[in-house]
């Protein structure tokens, strides 16, 4: 997955139209629901990872939940 | 070879409502995505005991109605699943055998697990039976979580409900469904995840605050639920020679709608295959799974295999197969 096609599924997670890494978490309105939702995209897609809920939890924006993904992102 | 079968399973509800806008008021919830919430939780209502009514009376009144149709006198065990037991000593299954009338030459115990615990206590008694230490053995669940979760914390108590069930095994099938394998699963090294830290004896004398509470860490068991079940199933229909397209029922423990929709897509299962009851009873721990067998056994055809997953608190997941 590229990071236009991670970006598009964390736009329907956080019910947007559109998203960019500089948004923060709090302006998207981030609460335990999205959070749910991320841990289920999470396992989907990058379960090799082992990203734990308490990682994204740390995160202040896209930018850093992008940067879970680290080497997995496609160019 | 002794075989071990389901022949009965009743189950009982304290006579409370508690509709989820109790809740939100009591908590002062004040959250424009609560109606997202609910309907992803799929709990609507649940019953809640009374202030003077505990698991053990619960657990009596479920008994009781197995029993309605039964000689308890050929009731030769009795085990007792709670995580929420009215007394730490004496052994709770002890107070219930003499309550019930059961004879005075039977085993009674207690076995403390949360929502994996009918599928745990109905291994123990299949394997009492397959090992002829018993004929008869009457399992009863009954949690009263409520009474472990503050009205202020809507995000916990908006998902469980009280209640009680009582299986009857036996080794002759009276319209039952005999009980199959099993595989366990356990990870201790959650055991955070579901807590009342103040309910045992290590903080019995130095009591934290807010620790009569039930402390829920809801993502942390979602995560774990997500990973460890479908692995589980896997490892289970790998062990029997079987497929998933052969299983032709799934009772997944009631945690919630999000986490069923959620393993029910990572398995692949059809969802015509679910068989769920929780929308007005909540997360009822250990009596979740046979509530839902109560509702559906008598309407079950002959030959059908029925999938039983257990997972939750400790942290503790475990799978049987039941064949009708």
């Amino acid at each position: 997955m590229n990071k236009k096609e991670i970006l598009e599924h964390l736009a329907k997670i956080f019910e947007r139209s559109s998203i960019n890494e500089s948004d923060t978490l709090e302006s998207l309105e981030f609460d335990s629901l999205i959070l749910l939702d991320l841990t289920t995209f999470n396992d989907k897609f990058f379960s090799d990872l082992d990203i734990k809920y308490e990682d994204i939890n740390k995160c202040k924006n896209i930018g850093d939940i992008i940067r879970l993904y680290g080497k997995k992102i496609k160019n | 070879m002794n075989k071990a079968y389901i022949n009965n399973v009743q189950y009982h509800l304290p006579d409370k409502i508690e509709n989820n806008s109790e809740i939100l008021k009591a908590a002062e919830y004040d959250n424009t995505k609560i109606d997202k919430m609910i309907e992803k939780i799929g709990i609507v209502s649940r019953r809640i005991a009374a202030d003077n009514e505990y698991s053990n009376d619960l657990a009596i009144i479920a008994g009781k109605k197995i029993l309605k149709n039964y000689d308890s006198k050929q009731i030769q065990y009795l085990i007792f699943c709670t995580n929420t037991p009215e007394y730490s000593l004496p052994t709770n299954a002890c107070i219930i055998q003499d309550k019930l009338g059961l004879e005075k030459n039977i085993g009674a115990i207690d076995i403390i697990l949360a929502c994996s615990g009918y599928i745990y206590s109905l291994s123990l008694a299949r394997g009492l039976i397959l090992s002829n230490q018993a004929e008869q053995v009457l399992l009863i669940t009954s949690d009263t979580y409520s009474k472990f979760i503050s009205k202020k914390d809507a995000g916990t108590r908006i998902l469980f409900g009280d209640g009680a069930t009582s299986t009857l095994i036996s080794n002759k099938k009276n319209n039952g469904f005999e009980i199959n394998n099993f595989v366990y699963g356990t990870d201790g090294s959650g055991f955070q995840n579901a807590i009342i830290h103040n309910f045992g004896s290590r903080y019995w004398k130095n009591k934290l605050t807010k620790g009569d509470n039930l402390n829920l860490d809801g993502p942390g068991i979602y995560e774990f639920a997500l990973k460890r079940v479908p692995e589980a199933v896997n490892v289970f229909l790998e062990k029997n020679s079987i497929t998933l397209d052969e299983i032709d029922y799934f009772i997944f423990h009631q945690a919630n709608k999000y986490i069923i929709d959620n393993l029910q897509s990572k398995l692949k299962v059809s969802k015509d295959k679910l068989l769920m009851n929780m929308n007005e009873i909540g997360n009822t721990s250990s009596s979740s799974i046979p509530i839902v067998l109560s509702k559906y056994l008598p309407k079950i055809k002959k030959n059908k295999k029925i999938l039983l997953i257990g997972f939750g608190g400790g942290l503790s997941w475990g799978i049987s197969l039941i064949n009708s």
